[in-house]
Parts: C-alpha cells; structure tokens; sequence
C-alpha cells in the first residue's frame, strides 16, 4: 500500500490545493479590488468630514449584513443562478469562486471600515487644514495610516476563505477541506482526512504568520 | 490681519450650545495674538472658524482682505494653504517619517519634488530635527512631534499660524522650547501667530495680545501686560490669580499683628521708594514679607506683601498714601 498510498494522496493533495489556491486567491483579489472600496464608502458615508449620506450608508450597510448573516453554504445555494450567468457554469472551483467572492467581499468590506474608523481624526482635520481634497486625504493619509489594519483584515478574510471553501465541495469546487470531507469523513479514511486537516493546519499557520509580518512591517505607531 | 465679525457658532443638539457668541476680533498682521479661557468656553471652536474648520453659523471671517465664510470647495482648500495649523496632539501621519508628514502639506500645495526637498531640509533646520528626518513620530519625543507640527504647518510659507493648545501635552520645560520657537518665528517671518491656552503662563510669556474667553463671549481684550498688570473682567482675575497671587503661610496670618497689605505696581514706578516715602512721612514701619517681579513683555509687574506698622491714623494715612502711588493695593489682614 506504501508507494500507492502515498502517490494517491499527493496527488490528491497537490490538486485539492490548487483547487483551494484558485478559488481563495479569485476572492481574495475581489475583496481588494470591491471590498475595499465598498470599506471605503461605509466609512465616508458615514462622516462629517466627508460625503455624509445616510441613506446609502445605510442601504449599503444592510446589503453588507445580509450577505454576512447567511450562512455560507446556504448562500452557494442562493447564489447558483448568479454563479450561472458570471461564470456560466455552476460546477467547479472557478464556479465555486463566485459565491466565496461575494462572501469575501462583504466581510472584508466591513474590516476595512472598522481599521479606517480606528485613524484618528485628528489626523484627517490636520489634513484638511492643510487644504488637502477629500481624494488626497484617502489617498495620503486615511488609507497608509489604515494600512496595518487592512492587512491584518486581509489576512482574517483569506483564512475566513480557506475555511469557507471546504463548502466548495457542494458545487464540485474541490480544495483541501473538500478532499478532507469526502474522503476522511463520507468514507471513513481517517488517515487521509488527518493528512489534509494537518495541511490546512500548515497552510492557515504560514497565511497567519506572513500576516502578521507584514502588518508589523507597515504599522509604524 | 485677521478679521472676526459677530462670530456665532452653534451646535446642535437636544438643545442649541452656543459654543462662541457673537464675537468680534481684529488681530493684526505679525502679532502674536492669545485666546484664553476656561475649557468649554469656546476658544478653540473660535479658532477653528478662522480657517473655517468650524463654520460660524453667522458672522464673517475676513483673512487679508477675502471674506471666506462662505468659501467652499477649491477656493476653500487655496485660503487654507495660507493658513498653517498646530494641534495639541499633533496629529502627524503616523505611518510616515518626519519628512514625508512635511512633505505632505507641500505635496498638497503641488510643490515639485526638488521643491520639497529642498524646503523640508530648510524646515528641519529650523526646528531643529535635522537628524529625525526619517524618523516616525512614535520615535519621538512630544516636543520633537510639536515641531514637526510646526515645520508642516510652515512648509508652503503660512503667513498666519494657528495654535490650538499647542502645548497643553508637554512637560514644563518642552512647553517653554515651543514657546520660544513659535516667539522666534513669529519675529524671525513676521508670521502672524493665535495661540489659544487655558493657561495663563503660555500666553504670559508669548502674546502681544489677549483675548479673554468666558461661556462664548470675549470678556476682555488688552495687550498682555495690561491683562496682567489691571485686569478688569473678574474672569481674568481669577485667570491670572495663580501668577500674580502667592500663597501666604497660615501661620503669618495667625501670629501677626498690625496690617498686611498687598501692593502690585507697574512698570513706570518702582515700588520701593514709595514705601519707604510712606514710612517716613506718616512715622510707620514698613516691612516687605514677601514679594516678586514678573517681567511680561518686557515690562516689570511687582507684587509685594508688607506689613505696615504704627498708629491707626498714621497707619491709614499711609495706607492711602501707598494706594495713591501704585497700581493696586490690597489689606490682606487686620489684627
């Protein structure tokens, strides 16, 4: 059983990550690129010193809290037809992708508004003291001075992600947590589903560290 | 020059504060122009209408002859990179070195690079931070941080300067190298400085003038030496009771006979001669127990305790005497 059993499982494992890598790094890259302006706008909504609207706020908001209070696999279901129509298929780690994106994207958004509430405001009045634009501002000041959080919010969302994706398998999306649940669970091959668990174990350690080491490298507080 | 035409400020709440009420302020070009008053009696909220960080809900705000109350927008953010600002609590850009947190009122400014190197490295040497240039403000010090805030709030050559409770987070001796340096631009640039306080001692040793602040109302507006020397507005008595004021033992109260008395004199006469003219027309001892001179711009306040001893009439005489011939005479004690 020895060479087969191992050749197996590294197969497994190899495609599994690659499956969850495809899937968590499409999300990821959403959460960035609509999460953060979608933080953005919660934060500035909101503010005096900004574009204070708050309808939209709020709209946006409830938006933002409904897509969180469902829960994950419930929200692959809903989301089927919109996976349909932007990927054109449901099946797979691409399809599975959607839903994960649209989940990342509203938790991420409301990390990046709690790290933009944390800059002092102090910080800001001196900026428009100074006569800076409101885009200056974000660009210059809320955002660097934001930096550390955003990161440390990112790397909260990509393990969130990891997490959520072993759901993935209810579309056929594969990953790590899928392999663990249908192979370890539905047919009882402990080894493996311990294998793939240390892995993740490994995977959500080394996403963690790399983390911190960069929020520590860009908070200058 | 500065000019504040029947301030309002409001704020709204379960019921309207008003934060400055109706006031009217000139201060003139390259003076150094204090604010004091209590917290709570709305001088900083005044000092924020000046470059309209605060809009006064009516009243006008005139800086060199433009009327910006009601700027907005891009006209706004021009008048303001006239006017530099310091904070108590500084509020620099954290994540930024001492040169990019200056660097960032130029860039505002759109200033070129060369610009603002150049005039950054002037800016340091001028606050004395040339070796911080790409330290972090949580590598320094609180009065290291105040003159990041300074060289920032001077970095596109402000002609007026805004001081709100500048140093109000700093230790005694980093509160008077603030001072001293905001006095030295002030006399080096001809900047035109407003430094709002609610201590009397840092607008004591800077200001030319004084504006007094009680519940939104400017009670008093004097150059600093009269504030100090004859105040008239008990607010400002109470304000400058701690420096004008000392605390006498109890004991020199109890075993004391005869009169105390508390004499301050002005500048022009000297308090000395007076009392001992006193004591010997009118035949009394004069014994000074305590006394001090404050120099506030530099003219001299002398506040003196003497004990005045003899007959009850020669002792009233000279008391009136001594009255006649200083500023403001005080009995402290009879026994």
């Amino acid at each position: 059983m020895s060479t087969n059993w191992f050749s197996d499982i590294s197969q497994y494992l190899g495609k599994a990550f690659y499956e969850t890598f495809q899937m968590v790094s499409i999300s990821l890259t959403l959460a960035i690129v609509v999460g953060i302006p979608l933080g953005l706008f919660l934060f500035l909504s909101v503010h005096r010193l900004f574009f204070q609207n708050r309808l939209l706020n709020f709209i946006s908001g409830l938006i933002v809290n409904v897509i969180r209070s469902i829960p994950f696999v419930i929200l692959l279901v809903i989301l089927l037809p919109f996976t349909k129509l932007v990927a054109g298929t449901t099946i797979g780690s691409v399809a599975a992708a959607v839903p994960l994106s649209v989940a990342a994207v509203a938790f991420y958004a409301r990390l990046v508004e709690a790290s933009l509430r944390e800059v002092d405001l102090g910080t800001i009045e001196a900026a428009i003291s100074m006569g800076a634009t409101p885009f200056f501002i974000i660009r210059h000041v809320l955002l660097p001075e934001a930096l550390p959080g955003l990161i440390s919010g990112f790397t909260i969302t990509a393990i969130s992600l990891i997490g959520y994706s072993a759901m993935a398998g209810i579309v056929g999306g594969g990953g790590v947590g899928d392999l663990a649940i249908r192979f370890g669970y539905y047919r009882y091959q402990t080894d493996i589903m311990i294998i793939t668990v240390i892995a993740l174990i490994i995977l959500v350690q080394a996403v963690q560290a790399g983390g911190d080491y960069f929020t520590k490298y860009f908070d200058k507080r | 020059m500065i000019f504040l035409e029947d301030i309002v400020v409001e704020f709204d709440g379960v019921k309207t504060f008003r934060a400055v009420d109706t006031v009217s302020l000139q201060i003139k070009r390259g003076e150094v122009f204090g604010i004091v008053g209590a917290s709570g009696a709305g001088k900083s909220t005044l000092l924020r209408t000046i470059n309209l960080l605060e809009r006064p809900t009516s009243g006008r705000v005139v800086v060199d002859g433009d009327d910006i109350t009601g700027f907005s927008g891009e006209a706004l953010r021009k008048a303001r990179l006239k006017i530099g600002m310091i904070f108590q609590h500084f509020n620099l850009v954290r994540n930024k070195t001492v040169f990019q947190n200056i660097a960032l009122a130029m860039k505002i400014a759109r200033r070129s690079e060369s610009e603002i190197t150049a005039r950054v490295t002037e800016l340091l040497t001028l606050v004395g931070l040339q070796d911080k240039r790409d330290s972090y403000p949580a590598q320094l010090s609180g009065g290291q941080k105040q003159r990041v805030g300074i060289a920032r709030a001077l970095a596109n050559r402000q002609q007026i300067l805004l001081c709100d409770e500048p140093t109000s987070a700093l230790d005694l001796e980093t509160t008077r190298s603030i001072l001293d340096l905001l006095k030295s631009i002030n006399l080096k640039f001809g900047i035109t400085v407003v430094i709002i306080s609610h201590e009397m001692d840092v607008v004591k040793s800077v200001c030319d003038r004084v504006a007094v602040m009680n519940q939104g109302k400017v009670v008093e507006l004097d150059d600093v030496y009269n504030i100090f020397s004859a105040p008239v507005h008990a607010v400002t008595r109470d304000m400058i009771k701690y420096t004008l004021n000392f605390d006498l033992p109890e004991e020199l109260f109890k075993k004391h006979t005869g009169m105390l008395m508390k004499v301050i004199y002005r500048g022009d006469k000297a308090v000395e001669p007076v009392l001992s003219e006193a004591a010997r027309f009118f035949n009394v001892n004069i014994n000074i127990l305590h006394g001090k001179i404050e120099y506030i711009g530099g003219k001299p306040i002398g506040i003196f305790v003497v004990d005045v001893a003899g007959g009850e009439f020669e002792v009233t005489k000279s008391i009136s005497y001594i009255a006649a011939n200083t500023a403001h005479t005080e009995v402290l004690h009879v026994n």
